[in-house]
C-alpha cells in the first residue's frame, strides 16, 4: 500500500492497522529527525510520538494535491521542532484569511506529480556533492539558519549561500529534465 | 489593490522559512508576504518538498530489532488519541482570531497585533506613526509603520538586511527606481544607501522587519533620525 492510501484509511475510518504502518514507515525517521537536536532519547520520544498524534488526529486535513505524504509529514514534525527548540509558533499562511489571495484551482491529477517531484528531489540529493548536501541538511534537518551553519562550520555565510544556491539549482535542474523526459 | 506581486522572497530566505530554520520575524513576514504571493506560496511547497525528499532518503529503515519499540510507541500515541476523546465530546476550536473589517493585515500578522481599526499608533514624526510589535530580530524591533502619502524618507543604509513589506499604499525608492504596492517586500543591504518616498494616494503601511538599525546619512537625515528616537 502506498503511504497515501494509509494516510486515507486513518483519515476515512481511523484505521488503525493503517496507522500502525504509516509509525513502522515513519517513526524511526523522526527519531533520526529529532535525534540531531536532542540528546535525551526520552524527549526524542516525546516529540516522535507528538508528531504521530498530530498524523492520527489530523489525517482528515491532508490534501493530496497540494504535498505529497513524506512533505506533509516533515511539516508536522519541523513545526513541532520550532515549538519546541526555537520557541515560537511558526507564522503560517492561513487560507481562511480574508486577506488570503486565492490561487488557481488545484488539478485532479497533482497528487501523482508530488510524489514523483519528490521521488525526483530524493535521487537529486542523494548525488549532491557532499558539502551541498552538508548544508541542506543542516538546514531541514537542524533547523540552522545560513550565519548559523556558518559559524558551525567554520566557513563565511557567503560561502554557505553560494553551496545553497547551487544545491538548488542541481534540484531545480533535475526537476526540469525529468519533467521534460516525461513530456517528450 | 494590486494583485501581480512583483518584488519577490529570495530563494534563500524561502529555503529557510520552508526547513523550519528562519527567525521568528523573518519567517513572519515571509508568511504576510506568502498570503498575498502565490509564486512565493507555490515556491515555498516545492521547497518543503525537499524535506519530504530528506525524510523519504533516511536510511535506515527498521530492522526486526526495532519492531517491539514501534509496536509500544503505535500503543502510546493511540492510548493519548483516546484519552483525548474521552476528555473532550467536541474537538478543540482553533484558535480564533478576532473578527476585523479591515484586510490590510494578513492573518499571520494580526495574531501579534490584534484588529488594524485598533493599534495604537505612535506619531514619531509629523505623517510618520509606528507602531513597535512584541518581537525582535536581533536587537531591532519588528515595526509596522504608517507614512502619509507623498512623503519623502531621507536618504540612509542599514547596518543589516532591511525586509519591508508593502501592506497598503505604495513606496518608490527613488535611489533604484523601483516601486512597491501591496504584497511587494523590499529588501536592502548593508551595501545598499536608499531614498525612498511614499506614492501619492493612500498612506503607506509596511511590515518593517531590520537586523539592525537605521544609519542616517546627511545632516538632514540624522537629524530627523535623532528626533525619531531610533
Amino acid at each position: 500500500m502506498q503511504d497515501r492510501d494509509l494516510l486515507e484509511a486513518v483519515a476515512a475510518r481511523k484505521d488503525r492497522a493503517a496507522f500502525a504502518e504509516l509509525c513502522r514507515r515513519y517513526s524511526s525517521r523522526f527519531v533520526n529527525y529529532f535525534r540531531v537536536r536532542s540528546a535525551k532519547p526520552e524527549d526524542v520520544e516525546e516529540l516522535v510520538q507528538e508528531v504521530m498524534l498530530t498524523v492520527w488526529m489530523k489525517a482528515e486535513s491532508y490534501d493530496p494535491r497540494v504535498a505529497a505524504v513524506s512533505t506533509w509529514m516533515f511539516t508536522i514534525a519541523r513545526n513541532k521542532a520550532i515549538d519546541r527548540f526555537r520557541k515560537f509558533a511558526r507564522p503560517e499562511v492561513e487560507d481562511n484569511d480574508p486577506a488570503y489571495l486565492p490561487g488557481s484551482a488545484l488539478a485532479p491529477d497533482a497528487a501523482i506529480s508530488l510524489q514523483r517531484q519528490v521521488d525526483d528531489l530524493r535521487d537529486a540529493i542523494a548525488v549532491l556533492p557532499a558539502d551541498q548536501a552538508g548544508v541542506i541538511r543542516a538546514s531541514y534537518f537542524e533547523g540552522r539558519s545560513m550565519p548559523e551553519i556558518a559559524e558551525q562550520s567554520h566557513i563565511p555565510v557567503g560561502t554557505v549561500k553560494s553551496r545553497m544556491r547551487l544545491a538548488m539549482e542541481a534540484l531545480r535542474r533535475r526537476l526540469r529534465s525529468e519533467e521534460d523526459e516525461r513530456a517528450s | 489593490m494590486n494583485v501581480r506581486v512583483e518584488h519577490h522572497a529570495p530563494d534563500e530566505l524561502l529555503l529557510e522559512y520552508a526547513a523550519g530554520a528562519s527567525e521568528q520575524a523573518v519567517a513572519l513576514v515571509l508568511a504576510c508576504h506568502a498570503t498575498l504571493c502565490l509564486g512565493c506560496r507555490a515556491r515555498i511547497h516545492e521547497l518543503e518538498a525537499v524535506g519530504g525528499a530528506l525524510l523519504e532518503l533516511d536510511p535506515r529503515a527498521p530492522t526486526v530489532n526495532d519492531q517491539p519499540t514501534i509496536e509500544r510507541r503505535v500503543a502510546a500515541v493511540l492510548a493519548r488519541a483516546d484519552a483525548l476523546d474521552m476528555s473532550s465530546d467536541a474537538p478543540v476550536a482553533p484558535t480564533r482570531l478576532a473578527t476585523t473589517a479591515s484586510t490590510v493585515l494578513p492573518a499571520p500578522l494580526l495574531r501579534y497585533t490584534g484588529p488594524y481599526e485598533q493599534l495604537h499608533w505612535r506619531k514619531v514624526l509629523p505623517g510618520v506613526h509606528t507602531v513597535a510589535l512584541p518581537l525582535r530580530l536581533r536587537n531591532t524591533p519588528v515595526r509596522l509603520k504608517r507614512v502619509k502619502a507623498g512623503l519623502r524618507v531621507p536618504p540612509h543604509r542599514h547596518a543589516g538586511m532591511e525586509l519591508d513589506l508593502v501592506l497598503a499604499g505604495g513606496l518608490r525608492d527613488l535611489s533604484r527606481g523601483t516601486q512597491y504596492e501591496r504584497g511587494d517586500l523590499q529588501l536592502s543591504d548593508r551595501e545598499i544607501a536608499h531614498e525612498l518616498q511614499t506614492l501619492a494616494g493612500e498612506d503607506c503601511v509596511v511590515l518593517s522587519v531590520n537586523e539592525a538599525r537605521m544609519q542616517p546619512l546627511g545632516l538632514r537625515s540624522k537629524l530627523l533620525h535623532w528626533l525619531m528616537g531610533w
